[in-house]
């Protein structure tokens, strides 16, 4: 039986539903909750602040890719299925094309972006 | 009058009809009866065609599987309380050709159990002689594989299965967990075999964790968790192939 591509693409997925999971929360809770509703100063998040930690550190840089690009596979695994499952298998290898084309060239726009900063 | 509980019963008789019809039974209503029972009742007492299987009555043997009211249960473990004073409608499983009223036709689910080889396999030459006694398993190894071992084949799992309804070509949940069943174990060394079938296409990777093979499997099998640890040794192994392919397993 013919091996399967699968893995690569479940891997992804599954490290972009743990980030979805864990760390997109725990963004949202600072972003949203924490400074805004001043239990941080509010300029924790200054774009200074931000723009000297991202552009100081290559590590940084690293996990932000991380938390950026691998969301976008886990959104376009999942939303492949539920198009295929919504009645179009037919177009099964169009749609996976298309949606973990987004995701590539997302990655390569966050890569160039971050590479910028 | 003692009560009565109405019973809608899909009948298919193909030397008689083109498409499956409704009948309607009035059975009496008893406490402690399971719809197999009611059906037992209308085969004995009211219409000796009604065609279906059963054996165990015990949640043992796995053959009465049936949609009630849509959900598909063993019909000897779903008793009439849980659904009276309201009818109820009994169908075939769904995913299944139906052969004749209740009865549906297993070969595919046969064909697909056979794929994955659910028998111990023992390297050439490996084979313990008889003399030799037994393979001791500790209660540990025995723990890794045991309620997978629990499956009755019931097919519960593929009726409710979205994915399987879709695509008949994925392998399915109890095929995955048996085979998960003999991977695990200890004495087993036919995971390369297996992994053949479980790590294709329409093996594991149809599967997107809807997790209702989980939800109505009687034996607590969790087929859903068996697919999910396939998915995640099949990706080690992939990678381990990509990344050094000299240690390939043969
Ligand atoms: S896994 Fe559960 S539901 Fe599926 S066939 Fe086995 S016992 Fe039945
Ligand atoms: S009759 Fe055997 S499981 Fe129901």
């Amino acid at each position: 039986m013919a091996k399967s591509n699968e893995p690569i693409f479940w891997s992804l997925f599954s490290a972009g539903g743990m980030i979805a999971a864990l760390v997109l929360p725990t963004l949202m809770v600072i972003t949203g909750l924490v400074i805004p509703h001043g239990f941080a100063p509010l300029d924790a998040l200054s774009y200074e602040r931000v723009h000297a930690v991202v552009s100081g550190s290559i590590v940084v840089k690293l996990v932000l890719f991380g938390v950026i690009a691998l969301p976008f596979f886990h959104w376009a695994h999942r939303f492949k299925f539920t198009l295929v499952d919504v009645g179009l298998r037919k177009i099964s290898l169009l749609l996976a094309v298309l949606c973990y084309g987004s995701a590539i060239a997302g990655t390569v726009f966050t890569a160039v972006v971050l590479w910028r900063i | 009058m003692a009560q009565t509980i109405e019973l809608e019963i899909f009948r298919y008789r193909p030397e008689q009809e083109s498409e499956p019809t409704l009948q309607s039974y009035e059975v009496p209503y008893n406490e402690e009866w399971v719809v197999l029972d009611a059906i037992n009742y209308i085969k004995d007492e009211i219409d000796g065609t009604l065609s279906y299987r059963w054996s165990c009555r015990m949640g043992v043997c796995g053959s009465c599987g049936m949609m009630v009211n849509g959900v598909p249960r063993l019909t000897c473990a779903a008793f009439l309380k849980e659904y009276y004073p309201r009818k109820i409608l009994v169908e075939p499983l769904d995913g299944f050709p139906v052969e004749r009223d209740l009865v549906t036709d297993m070969d595919m689910f046969v064909a697909k159990l056979t794929s994955v080889s659910p028998w111990i396999i023992r390297n050439e030459g490996e084979e313990k002689p008889l003399e030799e006694g037994t393979y001791l398993q500790s209660p540990g190894e025995l723990a890794e594989y045991k309620h997978y071992s629990m499956c009755i084949n019931c097919m519960l799992c593929y009726a409710a299965c979205p994915v399987f309804a879709l695509d008949t070509n994925f392998l399915g949940p109890a095929a995955i967990a048996i085979g998960q069943r003999y991977n695990m174990d200890s004495r087993d060394q036919g995971r390369d075999q297996r992994q053949e079938v479980i790590a294709s296409h329409d093996g594991i990777w149809h599967c997107t964790l809807v997790g209702e093979c989980s939800t109505v499997c009687p034996k607590d099998v969790d087929p859903a968790g068996a697919i999910q640890r396939a998915k995640l040794s099949s990706t080690t192994d992939y990678f381990k192939d990509l990344l050094m392919p000299w240690g390939r397993r043969t």
